[in-house]
Parts: C-alpha cells; structure tokens; sequence
C-alpha cells in the first residue's frame, strides 16, 4: 500500500499560483476521480504531482519522501497527459521501444494489454486520434508503477473503447493509487470510488463518491399515458415527463401512483448526475 | 524469460538513444540536409582548393607565384599570413545547417508534449537539452567524419602530399569550431523556443545569426593575422565558443524552467 500526501501545496506557471493550499492524503490503492470544470487547475495539479512543475510552495510526499527529492521517487509515478507524446514519424512499436528505452519495461506486454497487436506496425501518424490515444496509454502502462496519474485518458475515445480503458483502469487499481482526470460527471461515478474536486485551483472536496448526496434529484418517466394529472410532472422534449423530487423515496411513491391507475411505466430514470450540482456553488 | 535475457533486452532498448534522436532529427526534414551536402561539395571542390593557393600570394616573404605553380612549396612560416584559414568558416557552414532538423525536432517535441513526458520521466531541463545536443553533435561527426576523409582524399588526388597538412590544420580547427558553433546554435535554439510563448518561428534565423557572430572573426583573421598566429587566435575563438554553450546547457536548470518546455 502506498501514501501520497499534498501538504499546503501551492503551485502555478511563472510564479503565479493556480492550485492554492491544495492538502490532501490518499492511501488507499483506488480509482480517486479528480473532477473539476474547466480550468479549474486539474492538470496543473497532475502535472506538480508528477514532478513536471514544482510546486511554489508545501510538499508533495509518496510515502514519505518528497517526488522533487529523487527520480527514483518520481520514477514511481507516471502521468498521461492531454497530449499524446508520440514521435508521430514512427511505428507505433518503436514508439513504445522509444520510451522503454528511457524508462524501462517492455513494449510486448504494453501491446498485449491495450490489444494493440494490430495498429504495430502502422505509422503513429497515420493512426486516428483514438488510436493515438490508446497507445499513450500503452506508454503509461511500459512499466509498472505504483501511482498513476491519468488526465482525461478517455478524452477522444468512442464510448465502447472509454468503457474498455476505464475496465482496465479499474483492474490495475487493485494495488495501485490512480488519479484520474474528468469534467465528465457519468464517467466519474461509472470508474470512481473517491472523489476530488477541484474549483478555482482549490481543493472544494475530498470524500467517497457515494457520500455525495443531491439536494434535489430530477426524474425522468416515459409512460403509456398522460400522468401530468397524477404526479407534478411536466413533458421536456425528449419525451419525458419529469419530476422533481428532493429525495429518491418521492420517486418511489410517484411511481406508485402511477402505476395504479393503470398505466405502464416503460422507463424512470435520473436525469441529473448528483455530482452535477458540485460544479456550481454547491461544492463550496 | 530469464533474467540475464532481459538485462540483454533491456540494454538493447536503452542503448542508441542519442542515435534514435539523430536519426529522427534527420528524417524530419531532408532539405536542410541536402543543402548541407551541395555546400560540403563546393567546399570540398572549389574553396578548400582555392584557399590553400592563395595563401601563396598572400606570402610575400617565403614564396613566389612561381612557386605556386609547382604546387610543392608548403605553406606556413612566420611571416605568410593566415589566408588558408579562410576555408574554416566556410567548412562550419554545412554544419550550421544541419543543426536545424534537430532545432525543428525539438519544438516538435515540445509541442506534441514529448518533452512534458520526459520531464515526467524525472529528466532535469539539462538532460533534456544535452540528450538534442548529443545527437547534434552525433550528426556534426559524422559530416565532419566523412567530408574531412573526402577533402584529404581530394586533396591528396590533386596536389599530392603537398597540402595535406595544411588540410589537416584546417580540418582540425574547422571540426573544433563546428562542434563549439553547433553546440552553441543548438543550445541557443532550443533555449529561445523554451522561451516562446506561442510558436513565432524566429529562433532558428535567431540562432543561427548568434552562431554566424561566432564564426564571423574566421573571415577577418586570416587576412590581419599570420598564420601561426591566426591558427592560435582560431582554436582560442573555437574554445570560447565551447566554454560558452557548455555554460548555457550547465545553468540550464537556473536559466530555464521546466514550464518552458511544456506544450
């Protein structure tokens, strides 16, 4: 099991502060979502974590040693990025050889587990983006580290391929710390059990996902016939007919007014993802 | 797989960096190489030759036109001045040149977020730039490597073993002035693009201007100074020209912070 702890860490570009006594300790080998709007100092706090930028001031420690104090410190860390850091002349094989050249590992196992057997031979440039971005993440995975920090990893990818990295995300979390990058709130309830949030370069939240609770909830029911009569419901444009509750128990007793009058009740579902309202004032 | 096996593979993967760099650098852009061999062949055919002739014109003591005619009369002495020398900035030149794939490889590299990942990787700002800076030099050697061989050669072919160690001084001087002038061009470049903000394309004329400043005194001091002297003069120029890029790419780490090299 692994420590990483941010004591009073401040950090920025040319001297000026984006991520502000950002304190925090992760010790648990999980999926920690760092979650934030744009702009809010998410890659700038991977980027001091991953000793790419030093931090103005506070200390970042894996366990308990400081990352700016040795590369051997850092060599336990490795960071994906936006960008996908391929020398685009090569095939994607000698791209992955490139940086096991300088990093160690092996390019072999990093193809197995992307399932990259078939993009090996081809040219980085001529990849698409998505597949540029599956062998970024075959970069990352060279050689086995304890902590990863990963900043939108599934950014470009189709939902089919997000849902397979986020899969293996998860396998590898098993002992391993990662932090993982999103603004996207579905993708971080789906991959997360712990969440940090990141407003205006400060650190607005640091709890279970689960322990975030919605002050209101918004439910959506398709149905075989008019219920606005039963329920205080109105039909948005996709066809739903929606219901605003401030507990999920109100859902509950809706749906049984509902259905006893006899009609058939083909979809209820929650419109709003309850991390939604951490992105406005309510994370403060 | 066993252990030593791997010690094997993975010394494989880690030797030829420096070559791996080189060769990107030279598949980048093929026209600034292209340009560096026609300049290595005129230089090779026509200057070379010329230059080591005039000198003896320029020796007005020691030799006579008739002289040079027999093509037997070495050059040098106190009192001849320095006009072979002329040949070594124009041997710089082609080199010069090739610094630029390399230039152009690492505002790639910046840009496409290698030099972010390196940095990741627990590489200072120092290794970074020494890591381009070898594989300029790797690139330097080997024209040097080849033309030297090709200028000896054509000049053997020619004149004998009259001018061969005049050759040999030139070549020596112009490799030390090339390696100090592609060091210092290369680490000026790659500082400036650290520098910029936003791509505005004006460091590689930049640079190579400053290295042009460099080589600049290597016109003027074969025709004031005389050739013993200018021979001095020249190794002292190369020297300081080493001693300053090997100063940049040392306070590296000062002078430069890791946000520059971010996309």
């Amino acid at each position: 099991m692994h420590t990483l702890e941010l004591d009073n860490v401040n950090s920025g570009y040319n001297g000026k502060p984006v991520l502000h006594n950002i304190s925090f300790t992760v010790k648990e080998s999980s999926v920690y979502v760092v979650l934030g709007p744009n702009g809010a100092g998410k890659t700038t706090l991977f980027r001091t974590i991953a000793g790419i930028i030093e931090p103005i001031s506070g200390r970042i420690l894996l366990d308990g040693k400081d990352i700016n104090s040795s590369n051997a410190v850092r060599g336990d860390i490795n960071y994906l990025s936006h960008y996908n850091a391929l020398p685009e002349e090569m095939t994607v094989y000698n791209a992955l050889r490139f940086y096991a050249g300088m990093e160690g590992g092996d390019p072999e196992k990093a193809i197995d587990l992307l399932g990259l057997h078939g993009l090996r031979d081809k040219r980085v440039s001529d990849l698409s983006q998505g597949q540029k971005k599956r062998v970024s993440i075959a970069k990352v995975f060279l050689k086995d580290r304890d902590v990863y920090l990963l900043d939108e990893p599934t950014a470009n990818l189709d939902p089919g391929l997000s849902k397979e990295i986020r899969d293996l995300i998860l396998k590898i979390s098993k002992d391993k710390l990662i932090l993982y990058s999103s603004h996207n709130l579905y993708e971080a309830t789906d991959i997360g059990m712990n969440l940090i949030l990141i407003k205006d370069g400060k650190l607005a939240l640091f709890d279970k996902i689960a322990n975030v609770r919605s002050k209101s909830y918004r439910v959506g029911i398709k149905a075989s016939k008019d219920i606005t009569k039963i329920v205080d419901a109105k039909k948005d444009s996709n066809g739903y007919y929606v219901l605003n509750v401030s507990k999920p128990k109100e859902a509950g007793l809706a749906l049984k007014k509902i259905v006893e009058k006899g009609i058939l009740v083909t979809e209820m579902r929650e419109l709003d993802n309850p991390l939604q309202e951490l992105f406005g004032d309510g994370g403060k | 797989m066993t252990k030593p096996q791997n010690e094997s593979k993975n010394t494989e993967l880690r030797e030829n960096q420096v070559i791996v760099t080189a060769k990107r650098a030279l598949g980048i852009n093929k026209f600034y190489i292209a340009i560096a061999i026609i300049i290595g062949f005129g230089v090779l055919f026509f200057l070379n030759p010329t230059y080591v002739n005039l000198s003896i014109y320029s020796n007005s003591s020691n030799h006579s036109i008739n002289a040079s005619m027999d093509m037997k009369t070495p050059i040098g002495g106190n009192n001849a001045l320095g006009v072979p020398l002329l040949a070594v900035p124009f041997s710089v030149l082609p080199m010069m040149m090739l610094t630029t794939p390399m230039v152009i490889l690492f505002v790639y590299d910046k840009d496409n977020g290698v030099l972010e990942y390196l940095l990741s990787l627990g590489m200072t700002q120092r290794r970074i730039y020494t890591r381009y800076l070898k594989a300029a030099l790797l690139i330097a050697g080997a024209y040097l490597l080849i033309f030297g061989t090709l200028n000896l050669l054509y000049s053997f072919v020619q004149f004998g073993t009259t001018y061969l160690s005049t050759m040999l001084v030139i070549l020596g001087i112009g490799a030390l002035i090339a390696v100090s002038t592609v060091a210092f061009i290369i680490t000026m470049m790659m500082i400036f693009s650290s520098l910029q903000k936003s791509r505005s394309g004006g460091n590689q004329p930049l640079a190579i201007s400053l290295g042009l400043v460099g080589v600049l005194p290597g016109y003027f001091i074969p025709f004031i100074l005389s050739y013993n002297t200018a021979i001095v003069v020249e190794i002292v120029q190369g020297a300081i020209i080493a001693v300053v890029a090997l100063s940049l790419i040392l306070m590296s780490p000062r002078l430069i912070n890791r946000e520059k090299f971010l996309p």
